[in-house]
C-alpha cells in the first residue's frame, strides 16, 4: 500500500538537514521504499510504498520515525521532533451513551464529547495539506478526522452526537439481510457476521473501522460532536471491506492491526484542533475501555543467530544503538552472548521471532554494506532427479526447430469446445471454480485442439508446429491430476513432412521407429483408418495420424516420459564395414491398400545381410526400393546377392 | 638420333596440350602420356631397348617428362585462371532455404537461466501446476484468510480438497517447489534447488498473463548468510545480463522469508546512470534500477514444515519472472506480454 507524506508535514515531526533527495535514497535502502517525489502545491510530496506488516509507518509520524532510525546510519543526524500534542481536559461530566461492547469483536473504546461545534469549511493550510495528499477537504469536522488519521495513524470517527437519538452503541455482529446505508448514501446489505454498531433499537448506526453511515455521520448542521476512536478485529475489517468493496483509508489501516495505544495521542490531537477550528469544548469525561491491551512480549536472539544471518558480526554496542533507534529496547547478556529485545507496541505484531529482530538489525546496518560471495558449502550431488530428462528436452526442441519447426506455448486453460476436441469427455476434464473467462476454463488433456486453433487462425501457414507441455489427468478422488508432458507435432502441410521430422528424430536418438497402422482410433481425436501406434524400440510411445478432416491436418502425439526412456544419447557404435556394399533396386507390384511401414520391416527382415532398405518410389502400382547388401567378413559375389533377391521377390509376392 | 625422336615427342606432346581448353581435355592429355601404361612409359621401354648409351638416353628422356610435367601444370593452372576470370559465379545470390524453425523465447530464455545456475552447482527440476494449498501457501506460512488466497488472484481447481493438505489450486508462484524440495531430500542439506515452471494467477491485461512462467532458485546448508544470497543474484544477473550488471536489495516483507527483500537489476539500457547517450532520461527504468522480483532468507516456519532443522540451517530463496527478466534484455522490450502465448506467427518468427 501507499502513502503521500508532504515534506513540509513531514519536518514537523523530524528534525534534519537532509535534502528531499537524500532522504528517499537513504530511507529506500534501509526501510520503506520512496518511489516517486511529487512536487505539489510548490513543495515535495514522498510516495511511499509501504509493506503490509509495517502499519506504523501509514502516518507522518511512522515516516518520520522510520527516517529518524535510518539517516544516522549515512552519517546524516536526524531526530524525532518532540511534538507536544496538549493532553485532553475531559469534563467531570459522565458521557451519556450507553455502550455495550463485545470484547472478541472490539479491543478498545476511547471517547469524548465535544459540544458547540462551528461546522465550516476547514482553513486553508488544513484542505491544502490533504490535497497533497488526495483527500477532499469537506468540512472542518470530517477534514481534521482525515487529518489527524494520516498524521498519527490511527482512524477515528466523528458522530453527530445529536443525531445518536437512542444515546446507545451496541457492539455486535450483523445478521445476514440486514441493511445499512454509508455516508456516501450507497446502501449495503449484510452478508452476516460484519461488525456493525446498533443503536439499541436492532438499527444500524455505523460501519466501524471501515466508513461512516448516513444516518449519524456529522452535518453542516452539526452542533455536538462525539469523537470516537475504537479497534475492531483486523480479520473482520478485511473481510467486511473486501466483501462489500468499501475500502477506505480507514479499513486499510484498520485490516492490518492498527496499534490501539495510538489512540490516545491521535485523539488528543483531534480534541486539540476541534478547540481550535470549530470552537468546540469538551463536555464529557474521557471514556476509555481497553479490554484487548496487550503487553508487547520480549524475544530473545542469540548473537549467533545473528552473525548466521549477516555472515558478519556486528558489536553489542552497535546492535543496541541502532535498536533504540527504533524504539526497541534491548538488553545483553555477555556471558550468553544473549539479546533480550521487547519491542514498542507499534511493532508488536510485526517483531515476533528472532528472524523479525534480525531483518531490523540487517537493514538498519544495510543490505548493501554486505559483501558478496558464492556459497562454499558442498555442492548437491546427493539424490539428484533423472539429469537428463532437461537436456533432452532442449535436445529435442533444437532438433525440431532445425527442421523447420515452430515452437508455440498455448494456455493449459481451455475453453469447453477446445477440451471436448480432445476426444475425452467434458466431465473427465479437471475444471476451476473460479475461471477468469470461458476460453480458460478447463485443465486440458491434449494439446492437440490448441494447435487445431492456432492452424484455423493462421489458415496459411503450412509448416510444422511442435510444442512440450503438460496434460492434466484427473486423479482419485482427494488427489492431485497426474500431471505429464507430452510432446506434440502438427501440421497442415504434407504428411511426409511431418513423418520425416519424427524419423529424424528417432534416429537422431539412435532408437528404432515403427509405425503399426490402428483399425480403430485411439480417440476421436484422430481420423478413423487414418492414424497408427508409434513404437521406438517395441515401445509404444504415441500417435502419428491425421487429426481434422474438412481442413487437412496431421498430427504427432508423443508421451514425453515414455519417449524419454527410448532415447540414447550416443548410439550403439557399430564398428566400420570392412566390406563394401552391393546396392541394388527391387521393384514390386503390391495390391492397392498395402501399408510400406510393415513391407519395408519384412524385407529387412528377410535376411541378415539386407543392411539398408531405401522406398525410392511407386509408378503404376509397382514399388520400387533400393537395397543394400552388404557382409561383415566377406566380399559378397553378384551370386550371392541374386540368390537372397530372388528369394525376396518372391515373398513379397506372396503379399 | 634418339635425341631427334625426344624432341618429336616433345613437340607432338606439347602440341596436343595446348590444343586442350578444357580441364576435362588436359586429364585425358595425362592419362594418355602419363599413365602407367600410357604413351611416354611405352615410348621409354621401347627406345630404351635401342639405345646406345642407356644412361644418357634415360636422362634426356626423363628431363623431357619433366619439362612435360611443368607444361602441363602450367596449362592446368592457365585453364583454371581462364575459368575463374571468365565464369561468372555470384557469390551474392539468396541461397536454398534450409527450413528455418524457431525456438519459442521462453525455451531460450529458460535454457539459458537453467545454464547460468547449473555452473554453479543448482540442480534443475519441476514440481506440479496443479498443487494442494498447503504447498502453494499454508507451508510458506501464509495463515488462513490471507489476501493471496482470495478468489482475486488464484485459481481454485473444482476438486475433492485432500484431508491432509487442503484444497487444490493451480499454483501462484513457483514457490510450490520449496517445501517439496526440502522433502525430496528428506530435510537434508545440501540444496540447491532451480525449479523452473508455469504459474497461474487470476488477472489478464497488456503486463499480465494468466499464465506465466517463473524460476525460484532456493539454497539451503549450515551458514547460508545474505552474503551468499548476494552472490547468487550477482553471479545471475552478471552472466544474464553482462559483467557490468549490479544488484541491490531493498527491504520489503512475505511470508516465507525473514529477512525480505525487493531486488533490483541497473539498468540495462541506460546502465544504471538514469540518462540515455543523448542526455534524455531514460524511461525503462527507476532511477537507474529495474525491479526483477522478491527474495529473502527463508522462514524458519517454512524450513520447519520441510522437515529442515531450522537451529542448525538457514537458507535463502528468490522466485522471479521469466518474462519478466527476458525482456528487461537490451532489444527485447516486448510491450504487450500477452504476444508470448498468442498464436501468432509474425512475433514467433522473430525468435
Amino acid at each position: 500500500m501507499n502513502i503521500l507524506i508532504p515534506d513540509s508535514w513531514l519536518r514537523e515531526h523530524l528534525e534534519t538537514k537532509a535534502t528531499p533527495e537524500q532522504i528517499a535514497e537513504f530511507v529506500s535502502l534501509c526501510g520503506p521504499t520512496i518511489e516517486r517525489i511529487d512536487v505539489r502545491n510548490g513543495e515535495p510530496v514522498y510516495d511511499i510504498e509501504v509493506t503490509t506488516n509495517r502499519v506504523d509507518m501509514m502516518s507522518v509520524r511512522g515516516f518520520a520515525r522510520e527516517c529518524a532510525a535510518i539517516l544516522p546510519e549515512f552519517d546524516i543526524s536526524a531526530s524525532l521532533n518532540d511534538v507536544s500534542v496538549p493532553a485532553i481536559v475531559a469534563s467531570s461530566e459522565p458521557l451519556e451513551i450507553t455502550i455495550e461492547n463485545n470484547a472478541a469483536l472490539c479491543g478498545r473504546i476511547l471517547a469524548v464529547k465535544l459540544s458547540g461545534v462551528q461546522m465550516q469549511s476547514s482553513p486553508e493550510w488544513l484542505v491544502q495539506r490533504l490535497e497533497q495528499v488526495d483527500q477532499r477537504g469537506l468540512n472542518n469536522a470530517i477534514d481534521i478526522t482525515n487529518y489527524v488519521m494520516w498524521e498519527w495513524g490511527h482512524p477515528i470517527h466523528a458522530f453527530d452526537y445529536d443525531r445518536l437519538v437512542e444515546k446507545k452503541i451496541v457492539v455486535r455482529e450483523a445478521k445476514a439481510g440486514e441493511k445499512f446505508e454509508t455516508l456516501d448514501l450507497k446502501i449495503y446489505v449484510c452478508a452476516g457476521g460484519e461488525v456493525v454498531f446498533d443503536d439499541g433499537t436492532g438499527k444500524i448506526i455505523d460501519l466501524p473501522g471501515i466508513m461512516g453511515t448516513a444516518n449519524t455521520v456529522v452535518t453542516d448542521k452539526t452542533k455536538n460532536v462525539l469523537l470516537w476512536i475504537e479497534s475492531i478485529d483486523a480479520h473482520k475489517i478485511r473481510e467486511t471491506s473486501m466483501r462489500h468493496q468499501i475500502r477506505s483509508q480507514a479499513a486499510v489501516l484498520n485490516e492490518k492491526d492498527v496499534d490501539p495505544n495510538l489512540a490516545d495521542v491521535t485523539l488528543a490531537r483531534a480534541v486539540e484542533l476541534f478547540e481550535l477550528l470549530t470552537g468546540a469544548e469538551v463536555t464529557s469525561e474521557l471514556y476509555d475501555v481497553y479490554p484487548g491491551k496487550v503487553e508487547p512480549t520480549m524475544v530473545e536472539v542469540r548473537q549467533s543467530k545473528i552473525d548466521d544471518y549477516m555472515g558478519i558480526s556486528l558489536h553489542s554496542e552497535q546492535i543496541k544503538e541502532m535498536m533504540q533507534r527504533l524504539e526497541i529496547s534491548t538488553d545483553y547478556d555477555s556471558k550468553s552472548k544473549t539479546y533480550a529485545f521487547l519491542p514498542p507496541s507499534f511493532r508488536a505484531a510485526d517483531l515476533v521471532i528472532p528472524e523479525d529482530f534480525i531483518e531490523e538489525i540487517a537493514r538498519l546496518y544495510g543490505y548493501f554494506k554486505l559483501p558478496s560471495r558464492l556459497m562454499e558449502t558442498a555442492l548437491p550431488v546427493n539424490e539428484r532427479p533423472s539429469v537428463d530428462e532437461f537436456y533432452v528436452e532442449n535436445y529435442v526442441k533444437q532438433l525440431l526447430s532445425g527442421w523447420g519447426g515452430f515452437e508455440v506455448y498455448t494456455y493449459s486453460l481451455v475453453s469447453a469446445k477446445l477440451a471436448e476436441q480432445s476426444g475425452y469427455s467434458l466431465e473427465s476434464h479437471l475444471k476451476l471454480a473460479n475461471p477468469y473467462s470461458d476460453d480458460w476454463q478447463y485443465l486440458r488433456r491434449s494439446l492437440m485442439p490448441s494447435h487445431l486453433e492456432f492452424m484455423a487462425e493462421n489458415s496459411g501457414f503450412k509448416g510444422v508446429l511442435f510444442e512440450l507441455a503438460n496434460v492434466y489427468d484427473p486423479g482419485k478422488k482427494g488427489e492431485l491430476p497426474d500431471e505429464h508432458l507430452q510432446l506434440i507435432l502438427s501440421s497442415r502441410g504434407e504428411y511426409g513432412v511431418l513423418k520425416g521430422i519424427l524419423e529424424a528424430l528417432i534416429e537422431k536418438s539412435h532408437g528404432e521407429l515403427q509405425v503399426v497402422p490402428l483399425e480403430a482410433a485411439p480417440s476421436s481425436l484422430w481420423m478413423e483408418h487414418r492414424v497408427g501406434e508409434i513404437k521406438v524400440n517395441n515401445q509404444s510411445v504415441g500417435y502419428i495420424g491425421q487429426v481434422q478432416f474438412d481442413v487437412v491436418t496431421y498430427g504427432v502425439q508423443l508421451d514425453y516420459v515414455a519417449l524419454l526412456g527410448e532415447i540414447r544419447r550416443h548410439p550403439y557404435y557399430r564398428g566400420m564395414q570392412k566390406y563394401p556394399a552391393v546396392i541394388q533396386d527391387v521393384t514390386v507390384k503390391l495390391p492397392e491398400g498395402t501399408y510400406l511401414g510393415p513391407v519395408i520391416k519384412r524385407i529387412y527382415d528377410y535376411n541378415g545381410l539386407i543392411k539398408k532398405v531405401q522406398y525410392v518410389g511407386v509408378y503404376e502400382g509397382a514399388y520400387t526400393f533400393r537395397i543394400y547388401f552388404q557382409a561383415d567378413d566377406r566380399n559378397l559375389s553378384d551370386d550371392d546377392v541374386n540368390e537372397i533377391r530372388e528369394g525376396l521377390i518372391q515373398d513379397l509376392g506372396d503379399l | 638420333m634418339t635425341d631427334t625422336q625426344i624432341k618429336e615427342i616433345q613437340e607432338k606432346a606439347v602440341d596436343e596440350l595446348q590444343k586442350c581448353q578444357e580441364l576435362a581435355r588436359l586429364e585425358e592429355w595425362r592419362v594418355k602420356y602419363f599413365a602407367k601404361k600410357g604413351l611416354l612409359n611405352l615410348m621409354f621401354k621401347e627406345m630404351i631397348s635401342q639405345a646406345k648409351d642407356k644412361k644418357l638416353f634415360g636422362q634426356d628422356f626423363n628431363a623431357m617428362k619433366q619439362q612435360l610435367e611443368t607444361d602441363l601444370s602450367d596449362k592446368e593452372a592457365e585453364l583454371k585462371q581462364e575459368r575463374l576470370e571468365n565464369e561468372f559465379f555470384d557469390v551474392t545470390a539468396p541461397g536454398v532455404d534450409p527450413k528455418v524453425g524457431h525456438v519459442h523465447p521462453m525455451t531460450q530464455a529458460i535454457e539459458e537461466i537453467s545454464q547460468i545456475f547449473t555452473e554453479i552447482g543448482f540442480v534443475r527440476v519441476r514440481y506440479p501446476e496443479v498443487d494442494w494449498d498447503w504447498y502453494v501457501f499454508e507451508g510458506l506460512n501464509f495463515p488462513a484468510g490471507h489476501p493471496a488466497r482470495d478468489t482475486q488472484e488464484t485459481f481454485w481447481v473444482d476438486a475433492a480438497a485432500s484431508e491432509k493438505y487442503g484444497p487444490m489450486v493451480m499454483t501462484t508462484h513457483t514457490s510450490n517447489g520449496q517445501v517439496r524440495e526440502m522433502e525430496r531430500l528428506k530435510g537434508q542439506p545440501p540444496m540447491r534447488m532451480i525449479n523452473i515452471g508455469k504459474c497461474y494467477r487470476r488477472q489478464q491485461d497488456l503486463t499480465h498473463t494468466h499464465m506465466f512462467h517463473q524460476f525460484e532458485g532456493m539454497v539451503i546448508d549450515e551458514g547460508i548468510t545474505i552474503q551468499h544470497l548476494k552472490g547468487t543474484i550477482d553471479y545471475f544477473c552478471q552472466r544474464f545480463y553482462g559483467p557490468e550488471s549490479k544488484s541491490r536489495l531493498r527491504p520489503h516483507n512475505f511470508r516465507f522469508t525473514e529477512p525480505s527483500f525487493e531486488v533490483d537489476f541497473s539498468c540495462t539500457i541506460c546502465k544504471g546512470t538514469s540518462k540515455l547517450a543523448d542526455g534524455s532520461s531514460c524511461r525503462m527504468c527507476k532511477s537507474g534500477w529495474l525491479e526483477i522480483g522478491g527474495a529473502g532468507m527463508i522462514h524458519p516456519n517454512v524450513l520447519k514444515a520441510g522437515g529442515v532443522d531450522p537451529e542448525k540451517y538457514t537458507g535463502f530463496a528468490f522466485g522471479w519472472g521469466v518474462e519478466r527478466a527476458y525482456t528487461i534484455k537490451p532489444g527485447l522490450k516486448v510491450d504487450d506480454i500477452r504476444l508470448f502465448y498468442q498464436t501468432n506467427l509474425e512475433f514467433l518468427e522473430q525468435f
